[in-house]
Formats: C-alpha cells, structure tokens, sequence
C-alpha cells in the first residue's frame, strides 16, 4: 500500500491525500476477500471503536490501516482483547488524545486529560445509562434512568490512563537523528511512532488510589500498565457491556429495533459464550445472525424490520451482484482501483466526522419514524442531498463508470470502473424466448440477486412498464438491450425496497 | 420594524413588476404567479414593505473554549487568567479590548484571531451571551454539589449536550428543537412556500425539527436534484416516468416510505430552489466574501454555507418566505490536545465569514432583518490538560446582526477561579447563569413569537427569570 501511495504522488496526484490508497485497498477486500463475515465484522467494529482521518489523523494512512488490520484480526476474538488494543493504539492515543496524557501538575495546573476516559466508557463500552441485560433502562427510586458513571469517575480514569507516550524499546532505542539516541522522557514529550503500540513511563504516571465505575477501587501504584489493565477488566465486566454490544451489532448486521429478547439472547452469550468465557465476539455476532429474529419470517414481515442501507453498504452490495470490468483487465490486474472518496463524501471507512460515528445508535429520524417511536441510526446521513446524490452516483455508474485515481500515465485521463453487464445482457437476449419472456425473466433474476427473491409486484411491473412503454423503433440491439438492463438496474437500485435490508 | 413603503416606491412597483411579470410567464410555468410576482420584484431590488426575518444558527461542534474568545483584561485578572489557563493563556497585549457600558466593571478583551467580530462589536452589530448552558432550572453550587435540584442529563457528553442546546429541554428524550418549534409556530407566515421554513446547510440536526416542521438539506454549493430526468429520450423518458410512479407509492414499511419521502422532497424542493434563486441573483459585488478566501482559493468552510444561505434568503420572495430559519456549523472545537493553534485557525475563519456575511446582509439592505447566533456543546475546562482542555458547561456565545443591541455584553460572567464560586469542581467549569431557554426566547421574541406563545417554544420558560435579555432590538 505504501507503494501503492507513491504511484499516486509520483503521477502528481495527490488529491486524495495518503488515504487514497487505503480506500482503494478496503473496498477490494470488501468486494473480494474469501473472508466476508470478518470484512463486515471489523467494518461494524470500526462504527463503535471509532477513530477517523479526519484531523490529526489524516497523513497517517499506515497506521490508520493498522489499526482496522487489528479490527480485522481480532473481529470473531475478545472483546478484553480488542478494548486493550484500541486503548493502546497509536492512532486512538492521538485520536482520543490519551497519548502524552500526563499527571497532574501543581506547577502548571493542569489535569489528566478526559478525552480517552470519557469516550471509551460512553461509546465503546458501558454507554450513559445502566441498561438490564435487555438493553432497557435500569431506573432509581424516582423512575429516573441510573447514570453509568459519574463526572468524578471520568476524571480518575484519566488519571490511571496518565503516562502513556509513543512506543519506546530501552534495549533499542529510537534515534532523532543520526547518532542521537532519544531517551524516555524527551521521545515521551517529542517523539511519535504511528505504527507501534504506545509505551507506558512511570514519570507521568498518576499512581495514586482511583474508584472507578460504582467503587471498583484500583489501589497506588506505579505500575500504570497494571492499572491501566484494572480498569479497562473493570469496564469489560461491568453488566451493561452486554446489551450494550448486542444492541449495536444486531444494528449494524440485521435490524434498527431489536425486541428486548433479542437483545437479551446475544447479551446473554456474550456474557457467557456457553464455556464460561466472557467478551467472546465471534459467538456474539453467531448468536446476532442465527437469532429467530433474524433467520424466521414472521418477525421478518413487520413493518419496522430490518435497517436502512447505509451508503457504502449499499453500493457494496450492487457491486458484490454484478460482476465488474477492472481499469487495467486488459493487463491482467484485478484490482478495482475504487476509492469512493468524492462520489459518497459522507461515508467512507474511518472518515466519520468524528467519534460518533457517522449516525448514532440512538438516532430516530424526525417525522414519521420518529413518531412511531422507531430507531433508524442510517436516516441520520440520508437527508434530501445524500438520497439524491446517491440516486445520481447510481445512474452514472451504470451508465457509465466508477472514476478510478488510475491513470495509464501521469498526463492521460483517470480510468474507470464499469459494471460487466453482459450476462444480463445475454439474459434479454436469451434464444427462443420471446422479448417479454426474456425481459420477464431479467427482471427473475435481478429479484433473486438484488431482492432476495421479495421484489415488489408493483416494482417488477414497473421495470416491465419502462420496457412495454418504449416506442417501437426503440428495437433490440445489444446497445438497445443495453440500455434495458440500465434502466432495470436503476430502478432497482433506487427502490425504496433496496434501501432497506430486511 | 420599519417599513420602506413611499408612495414612490410603491409607483414603481406597479410599473416594473407588471413588464417584468407578462416575459416571464412561459420560462417558470411551474411556480405559481403569487411567486413569480414577488420573485420579479425581488429581483430588482424593489422595497415590498418588507416584514421578513431571518435566524442563522451558526453551530460549533465539539464545544468551543469560550474562556479564550472573552478574556479578563485587567491586569491582577488577567495574571490570574494566565496563572490558571497555563499553556492555553493568550497574551495580555494581543487581547483585542472591548467596551462594556452594562457589564459589572470587569475589562475583558476578544481572542486576537477575532478582529473582524471585534470590529462589528465596536459597532454595535454583535453582543455576546456569557455563560450560557443547558439548565434544567436555576441551579446553585451548593444544590449542584448535593444533587439538590435537577441538573441536565449527562452534562459533559458531545451529543446529549448539542441535543439540549437544540432542544432546550434537557429534561424530556424528545428531540424538538427550539427552531423547529418556532417554525411551527410560524408557519403562517410562509403561507404558499412549499420549501421547509427550516433549511439545514450542514447535515441534520435536532434544532430545525419541528412538530409538524422538517429540517430541508442542502449543500453549500446548492440544492442536490435527480440527475438524468432531463433526459428526453428513450428510455431515460420511461425509466424517470416509472422512477416517479415508484416512489410516489405508498409503502407498508415505514423506512421505504421515509426513503421515498425524502426522493420526492428533494426532487420538487430542488426544482423550486434552483428556479428562484437563478431569478433572484446575487448582485456582483455581494456574496463574494472578500476576507474569507482559502489560500489555495475558494471560500472558507463557514463562508462557503454562509454564502448559500444568503442566496436563498435573497430568493425568499420567489419562495413565499417571511421567515427563514438556517443551521450551519464548524466543526473541530472539542480542542483537547494542540489547542491554541487550532482554535486560533477556527476562530479566525469563522470570524473572516461571519464579518464578511454581515457585510453582505448590509449591502443588501437587509441586516436589520438578519440575526445569527452561535451556539455549541459546551464551555471547555478552565484549567488546562497539559495540550488542551477538557469538557465543561457553561459559555459565552455571539450574537450578530443589524437588529442587535451590540457593543455589550448579556448575562453574567463567571468568577473566573478553580474551584471558585461558579466551579462545578476542580476544572473551571461554569455554572450557567444563563439558560439557553432565555437566550433563544429572546431570539424568539425578535423572530415574531409572542410573550403568551413563549412557552409553545420553550417550555421551560417559566422557570427563568429572563425571558427576554434586551440584546434584540424591539
């Protein structure tokens, strides 16, 4: 990818900055790899454990990689794992700003910095308010929600996440520049390393007595790397971590509203996997995708079932269906060269806007949705602008292409991505059958691909309407049955019943 | 608000709109003639007694450090102001002083990124709100500390906390916003426009959800319509015709007819706005935003939405608008780490787009009907983390506009001291005295909503004792 980078700024174009090529990299794992329910898992993770391009991450394309590498790896492992991995990420350090957070100091004032204790209780762990196992809130006395933790909390976990500094090996230390061997405290203050782990030093270690998270106590001490594994066995075994998971997952995989017992059942076995282990995610996200509620039908056919598409997933989905033709096929290179970055500004993998994701779990889009008190996380980035240009993305692509950043030479134009429509194509022309039939049966198969096999009678007729309604010199030439397949395509792909997987 | 009818005025009116009126007829068949009238006089500049108001919420995401945009001046404050900031105390000398004839004798002075905002200050077209915050109700230290009175849910958190500066009921999960209920309060007074009172340039938001009101998206190079439906000839022509039908159905499924919704939505406002705005241009020298260039060209993220609001409140005749209500925003403020250079950056560009905006409001005749305000997560720590600052509560906000009592200040500062009077705790973290209900109910009040419907918008109302600040003209 590196390599790949260069090719970018050696041809002058740099206009996607280092994270061009990481793109390109994601959405051909994600179209291509062997391993698609890992692909989607780490993109779901990447939701919750969020940190984005966006600011002070934006040149560090390598480590930005590394870290959904991590996602990646450990999707289907612990949870404890991941949250530890994350914690010490060098991207999230500097995402977050846990990296150089040090003691307090009376001479200067200042405090530990909040930042990372704060969002990793609220967003990636415990949330705002203790929940039963169901995801329903736990309330006081007063009927009031319980808060999960308090002010005071936050601030004592930034105090046990003190003195943690860019990664630091005594026994081969890092130079700033020949000859000049950087010691631990100025490398602390000054040095950075984007690709490895970050490295505790005592010296801005707050090692005093902290309570975090309803009175676990994690005692004095200058071992902060211990302290620092307390607490996060604190928040991972804290009861709302449960529901809280599969609340999320079950968003980001099958449905926006999950009942209670839905939610309670994956809660139940990422509490226990059923061999006593706690955290297990590959259990978890087995128990989100074989519930009864999202395998058999008739909770299937409510009116409220099943998620909107968000925007990469709904162009990930057209063009894991239709096969493509590659920029550079005739070299023999298989790669799409896809990055997506201009034509769906508001969602690219690790580009939210900032640690809230791109929409929030909570989201209830205003109006009707709203009303009847439904959940609807995706509608939070599908207002009129979004709907529109992705309707438009969709016909432009069909008819003509997916820009690629890959230019046959520095001076030439960029190349493009096309849909391979020739076996729909050939469908239309199928022998023996007459243009009904095969147009009918065109409309069969894109049902079964796109659809599901539950296309709409009203949207199978009207496809067939588009074809019964052209004149008749319209005709049928492979450029005419060409343009059939567009305009199936297009409609289908802008159907209210594509936008939502159910 | 004063009118601009003169019988001379009102000859040419008749003259002009009458020609003007009969060539257009055939070109924009699609609005109605009421529109086509008013889009015509517009157009030219012709005074219509013109009642309109506009409300520009101008969003700071991430929750700006308002101790660094009001500043204590006077010497002893000002050592103390450093002594307690540390790293994030700016210069004595590079403060940029303001005049406070109503403040308590206290010299304050604006971040020096701010010179354009201070130059508006001084002319009396921008006052700031201080220590303004999501309250639930009047509060003390002393009932903060015990838990003896109601405090606003999860202080301290981004989303809960932009929530409740959008709603002003922190305590209710239902998310109307203030600008939403205005709007249905209003919505009288746009009788005939088809296009939203409540027009977002920055994505969505709870302030412009009404009731019965839905926030309008646009970008701030436009309305976004369907590619392609100009397509005439087979078989687009077909294919759109049948597009149309599909999403013109009904749906059984509540997320496919929201999607097909918001299609139509977008399609048929599109159409309107780039119709009346293409009739109503910018004259030349408006919109250009002089000082709010990027270096390598283009206008700066505020000015390039600020620019798209101010073309459509120029159309707001063509679209039967007497009230337009528009949410824009700057993100990057929650300045935990590096901060004093990134704050600097985001201040001087929004204080470049908001100076120049002003500016174009005044060249337009328009800035008495024009407010913008400023509104944002939070406050953020007194005292420093050692790179930056940490979540708080209450701040200090701007408000601009020809129909501002400018050149003073409105509420209360703080005691700026850890720990002090005003403290949450150790941090610097105000205690609002002000509510975000008592600055929008006087924002409201200016907008057209009456004392007695008050509590239509703000349903806390009645619990604080200000319900309108005077920083309005009446």
């Amino acid at each position: 990818m590196n390599a790949r980078a260069q090719q970018w700024i050696d041809r002058g174009d740099s206009f996607g900055g280092w994270q061009g090529p990481r793109n390109e990299t994601w959405w051909q794992m994600a179209l291509t790899a062997p391993d698609q329910l890992r692909q989607r898992m780490a993109f779901a993770l990447s939701q919750i454990f969020v940190i984005s391009q966006f600011g002070a991450l934006d040149i560090q394309h390598e480590g930005v990689t590394i870290y959904y590498d991590r996602l990646l790896e450990k999707a289907f492992g612990n949870y404890r794992e991941l949250l530890e991995e994350v914690t010490l990420s060098p991207m999230m350090g500097t995402y977050l700003s846990m990296i150089r957070n040090r003691k307090p100091d009376p001479l200067t004032g200042h405090e530990p910095d909040e930042n990372y204790a704060r969002e990793v209780m609220q967003l990636f762990s415990v949330g705002l308010s203790e929940m039963h196992a169901d995801g329903s809130l736990r309330l006081n006395a007063y009927g009031l929600p319980i808060p999960t933790y308090t002010q005071e909390d936050t601030a004592d976990l930034a105090h046990i996440f003190t003195g943690w500094g860019p990664y630091y090996n005594p026994a081969s230390p890092p130079l700033w520049g020949p000859g000049n061997v950087a010691d631990r405290d100025g490398w602390f203050l000054y040095g950075y390393d984007p690709l490895r782990k970050m490295s505790f030093n005592e010296n801005y270690h707050d090692n005093k007595e902290r309570q975090i998270l309803n009175g676990n106590l994690i005692a004095a001490s200058g071992d902060g790397v211990d302290r620092m594994r307390q607490a996060l066995d604190a928040i991972f075994n804290h009861p709302n971590v449960g529901p809280f998971m599969a609340k999320q997952l079950i968003q980001r995989f099958v449905t926006s509203n999950p009942s209670p017992g839905y939610i309670h059942r994956v809660a139940s076995v990422f509490n226990n996997d059923g061999s006593g282990v706690r955290g297990n995610l590959g259990a978890t996200l087995k128990a989100v995708l074989l519930d009864y509620e999202a395998r058999h039908a008739t909770p299937r056919q409510s009116f409220t079932y099943g998620k909107p598409a968000e925007p990469v997933l709904r162009l990930s989905r057209a063009l894991r269906v239709l096969p493509g033709n590659p920029p550079n096929a005739a070299q023999g290179d298989p790669s799409y060269y896809i990055n997506m970055q201009y034509e769906l500004p508001e969602q690219a993998p690790l580009l939210s806007s900032s640690v809230f994701n791109f929409f929030q779990p909570g989201f209830s889009n205003p109006g009707p949705i709203a009303r009847a008190g439904l959940l609807s996380p995706e509608f939070q980035i599908f207002g009129e602008t979004n709907a529109l240009r992705q309707a438009n993305f969709n016909l432009s692509a069909i008819t003509w292409g997916i820009w690629t950043a890959e230019k046959p030479t520095p001076q030439s134009d960029n190349l493009k991505f096309t849909y391979n429509l020739n076996s729909l194509v050939a469908i239309l022309n199928t022998a023996g059958l007459t243009p009904l039939q095969a147009q009918e049966r065109l409309v069969d198969h894109l049902n079964v691909r796109f659809l599901f096999g539950a296309m709409s009678p009203q949207l199978r007729s009207q496809i067939l309407g588009t074809y019964g309604s052209l004149p008749g010199w319209f005709g049928f030439t492979n450029e005419r049955q060409r343009s059939r397949v567009h305009t199936a395509l297009y409609l289908v792909l802008n159907s209210p019943e594509f936008f939502v997987q159910k | 608000m004063k009118s601009h009818h003169s019988p001379t005025n009102r000859r040419s009116f008749l003259g002009q709109s009458a020609c003007a009126g009969l060539g257009m007829t055939g070109v924009m068949s699609t609005l109605g003639t009421l529109r086509l009238f008013n889009a015509t006089l517009a157009a030219q500049g012709v005074p219509t007694g013109d009642d309109s108001k506009i409300l520009i919420c101008l969003f700071l995401y991430g929750g700006n450090d308002a101790n660094n945009i009001l500043i204590p001046r006077d010497l002893p404050a000002h050592n103390a102001y450093t002594a307690d900031r540390g790293i994030l105390a700016l210069p004595r000398a590079n403060l940029l002083p303001i005049a406070t004839p109503n403040g308590d004798g206290r010299e304050f002075g604006l971040h020096p990124s701010m010179a354009p905002l201070h130059a508006l200050y001084n002319s009396g077209k921008m006052a700031m709100v201080c220590n303004v915050g999501t309250l639930v109700a009047p509060i003390t230290k002393a009932e903060y500390l015990s838990g003896g009175a109601a405090i606003p849910p999860h202080l301290f958190s981004h989303n809960d906390q932009q929530v409740q500066w959008q709603t002003s009921v922190p305590d209710t999960p239902k998310k109307v916003g203030w600008g939403g209920r205005i709007a249905d309060l209003l919505s009288s007074l746009n009788a005939g426009s088809q296009i939203s009172m409540n027009v977002s340039i920055a994505g969505s938001n709870f302030f412009q959800v009404g009731d019965q009101v839905l926030q309008y998206q646009v970008t701030p190079n436009g309305s976004i319509g369907l590619n392609g439906a100009d397509w005439n000839y087979s078989p687009f022509t077909e294919m759109f015709q049948q597009n149309s039908q599909m999403l013109g159905r009904s749906y059984g499924h509540v997320f496919e007819q929201e999607y097909a919704n918001i299609m139509k939505r977008g399609i048929s406002n599109d159409a309107l706005l780039k119709t009346a705005i293409a009739a109503n241009p910018l004259p030349a020298n408006v919109g250009t935003f002089p000082n709010s260039l990027n270096p390598q060209g283009g206008l700066n993220r505020v000015a390039g939405q600020l620019r798209m609001i101010l073309r459509m409140i120029h159309a707001r005749g063509a679209l039967n608008m007497k009230r337009q209500i528009f949410f824009a925003a700057l993100g990057g403020f929650d300045t935990h780490d590096a901060q004093l250079n990134d704050h600097a950056a985001l201040l001087a560009e929004l204080s470049k787009a908001v100076a120049d905006f002003y500016q174009h409001t005044a060249q337009l005749g328009i800035s008495e009907k024009v407010t913008l305000f400023t509104a944002s997560d939070f406050n953020r720590t007194y005292n420093s983390n050692g790179k930056g600052s940490d979540h708080a509560w209450g701040g200090h906000h701007m408000i601009v506009g020809g129909g501002v009592n400018g050149g003073q200040l409105y509420g209360q500062m703080p005691t700026l001291a850890i720990q002090g009077p005003d403290d949450t705790g150790t941090r610097g973290s105000w205690i609002p005295k002000v509510s975000t209900d008592e600055m929008a109910a006087t924002l409201a009040r200016w907008f057209g909503v009456s004392n007695s419907d008050l509590p239509l918008v703000l349903p806390n109302i009645g619990r604080f004792a200000t319900p309108n600040m005077g920083f309005m003209q009446a």
